[in-house]
């Protein structure tokens, strides 16, 4: 579970003070299935980088599986980040010199898992998400949908609770990124929480909640009624 | 993430950018190049020195005839005005007990039978010759006192010589041709080796007299003069000095050590030091810069992979190491190629250059590598110490 308590983030841009969030609150269930909307400089990065550990607030308290980690230091927020958050970014971000295998094997670098079982672990994640064929291409030789695949199974590498997606799909052409959200269905269905920030309203009711973001805080936060499954719609376009 | 594993991806970094790699170890390479010839050839140097005073005997002094001054200019040869009376009366006078032997030397052919010699060189010289240089006779014997009294026409050859003119065979006993005249060997000398460019065991001994006689003069070459404690050699160059200095104008002699040459020696070697030992600091110098420069540019290249590689959970530390280990891969890969340059560069040289073997020492090559990773880790500190702090939210945006 993740909980935000009147999270305040503020960045000094030559001398200014430029406030992001001003006093969010907002709590986020395991394996629950969230998408976060909003207008640009609404604080949705902010917001994201906060839950990636990748930043702390300026104020407010923001707790990861019960451990406030508003005043931890960066090392132990690194750590906090190999072992909890996954990251799927809207430019895949994958190493292109290395195979799609060695893009996956990553995470296990700055983790300790176990070195025997790494290879094992990756060769069971390409397949996972569909790659079994495509574990010695580089990111080149892969579409764009194969390339957030990849990604999708680095960020599944060290088992994390939760996996931040950003605009998953707004690189990807319409096709591609159904299936990426199938995929993204179906390991919320197996658990995951999953976090999804996206500008795209029909992409945003995939999932189960909308927390709509204006100005630094929570404006609306409403329940999807009727969710769409990308699941359902790749199965009756008669595709598996 | 375990030390193997930093080697890995520091490799794979190299690896995907060769060229611009190479051309990074070059200044390193250079550097550890002239690190490892520096010292190995001023250690070559000082063997070769060690061995010529060895050769010479340490206890050792030489009196030779001093040119006159302009006789370079002028192309005057040197009339050598060193008798054999000087010799016999440093040896009579001296309060040192030292052994004096006086050398008459000239070059000559020899011949036995069919076989020839050219450039040989003829020592006329005494007795006491034998202890003064400490050189001992393999067989038979040197020249006698007996020989040198009555002029007698024997030979000690030097094992260059006897190898020339008898293969494998004994030359004891036998007549030789030495420029035109008969000579009977009495012995052969043990061998002494190159010195320099010199064989010294391209010689043969003769009675002083005898040389005197066929060379028609009595005037000296050099004078030898063995002291029994090497302490004692400045006071018996004093005393040298003050002997011959009754008889001859200070103009027309002069003394010297071997401790002289020694330091003659030493100093080109000191030189040469210096100014190899620069342009290998130099050349490190600006090495450690260009790795610098290029770990730069690294770095700004992959400001999102070291986002991203953060995102994934990398600490500062992870980042810092990995890339100081790539800056000292680097440049210990420039250590590396630079000792291959080296065992090439003396390879070229002994074949160029036979006489003057450069043999490149380990320890060079250890100190070389040391050098090439202290480098690496100096100038590789500070791109890497950027990449651990750039901050992972910026450098995913980065592009």
């Amino acid at each position: 579970m993740v909980r935000l308590k009147d999270i305040f983030k503020t960045y000094q841009l030559e001398g200014i003070e430029v406030p992001a969030l001003r006093g969010l609150s907002l709590t986020i269930d395991a394996g629950a299935f969230v998408a976060i909307m909003g207008p640009s400089g609404c604080g949705k990065s902010t917001l994201l980088n906060l839950l990636g550990c990748l930043d702390r607030p300026t104020s407010g308290t923001l707790e990861i599986g019960g451990i406030d980690t508003s005043r931890m230091s960066r090392t132990d927020l690194a750590v906090l980040r190999s072992r909890k958050i996954g990251f799927v970014f809207q430019t895949f971000h994958l190493l292109s010199r290395a195979t799609a295998l060695a893009n996956v094997m990553l995470p296990f670098v700055y983790s300790s898992f176990p070195k025997e079982r790494r290879k094992a672990r990756a060769v069971e994640l390409l397949t996972y998400v569909g790659l079994q064929d495509r574990m010695k291409h580089r990111p080149n030789q892969m579409s764009g949908g194969q390339q957030q695949r990849v990604a999708i199974a680095r960020a599944l590498a060290n088992d994390p609770e939760i996996l931040l997606a950003d605009e998953p799909t707004g690189n990807l052409d319409s096709r591609s990124g159904l299936e990426i959200t199938a995929l993204l269905e179906r390991l919320n269905r197996e658990g995951k929480t999953i976090v999804l920030v996206t500008h795209s309203r029909e992409l945003a009711e995939h999932a189960e909640r909308v927390v709509h973001l204006l100005d630094g805080v929570v404006i609306r936060d409403e329940v999807v009624v009727e969710r769409r499954s990308a699941t359902a719609q790749l199965e009756g376009a008669g595709q598996p | 993430m375990t030390l193997l594993e930093y080697s890995q991806v520091s490799l794979e970094a190299i690896t995907a950018n060769k060229l611009r790699s190479t051309l990074t170890t070059l200044g390193v390479t250079i550097g550890s190049t002239a690190i490892i010839l520096l010292i190995s050839i001023s250690m070559g140097a000082s063997r070769e020195v060690t061995k010529l005073v060895e050769g010479l005997g340490s206890n050792l002094y030489m009196v030779t005839p001093a040119r006159p001054k302009g006789a370079a200019l002028t192309g005057t040869a040197q009339v050598s005005r060193l008798q054999l009376s000087h010799a016999e009366r440093l040896q009579r006078e001296t309060g040192f007990h030292v052994t004096v032997a006086p050398v008459l030397n000239n070059t000559t052919t020899v011949r036995y039978g069919r076989e020839v010699k050219n450039g040989v060189v003829v020592s006329g010289t005494l007795p006491a010759f034998q202890e003064a240089r400490s050189w001992r006779t393999v067989r038979g014997t040197f020249v006698q006192k007996s020989d040198v009294d009555i002029g007698r026409r024997v030979v000690v050859l030097g094992k260059t010589v006897e190898a020339t003119l008898f293969g494998g065979g004994d030359s004891l006993k036998k007549e030789i041709d030495v420029g035109g005249e008969k000579f009977r060997v009495v012995g052969v000398m043990e061998t002494k080796g190159q010195m320099f460019d010199l064989d010294m065991d391209n010689q043969i001994f003769i009675p002083i007299t005898t040389a005197q006689r066929i060379y028609g003069t009595s005037a000296l070459s050099f004078i030898f003069v063995g002291v029994p404690k090497a302490d004692d050699i400045p006071g018996a160059m004093a005393e040298a000095k003050r002997i011959l200095g009754q008889t001859l104008l200070p103009d027309q002699f002069s003394v010297k050590s071997q401790g002289e040459t020694l330091e003659t020696v030493q100093s080109i070697s000191i030189i040469f030091t210096a100014m190899l030992g620069s342009v290998a600091g130099v050349s490190l110098l600006v090495g450690g810069i260009g790795i610098m420069n290029i770990m730069i540019v690294s770095v700004t290249e992959r400001t999102r992979e070291i986002g991203l590689r953060k995102a994934l959970g990398a600490r500062e530390p992870d980042i810092l190491i990995q890339f100081l280990s790539e800056a000292i891969l680097l440049s210990f890969m420039g250590g590396c190629f630079g000792t291959a340059l080296s065992y090439l560069g003396a390879l070229a040289a002994s074949r160029a250059y036979p006489s003057f073997a450069v043999v490149v020492s380990p320890s060079a090559v250890g100190l070389a590598l040391a050098f090439s990773i202290a480098v690496g880790t100096f100038f590789g500190v500070y791109p890497a110490y950027r990449a651990a702090n750039l901050d992972p939210i910026e450098a995913l945006r980065h592009e």
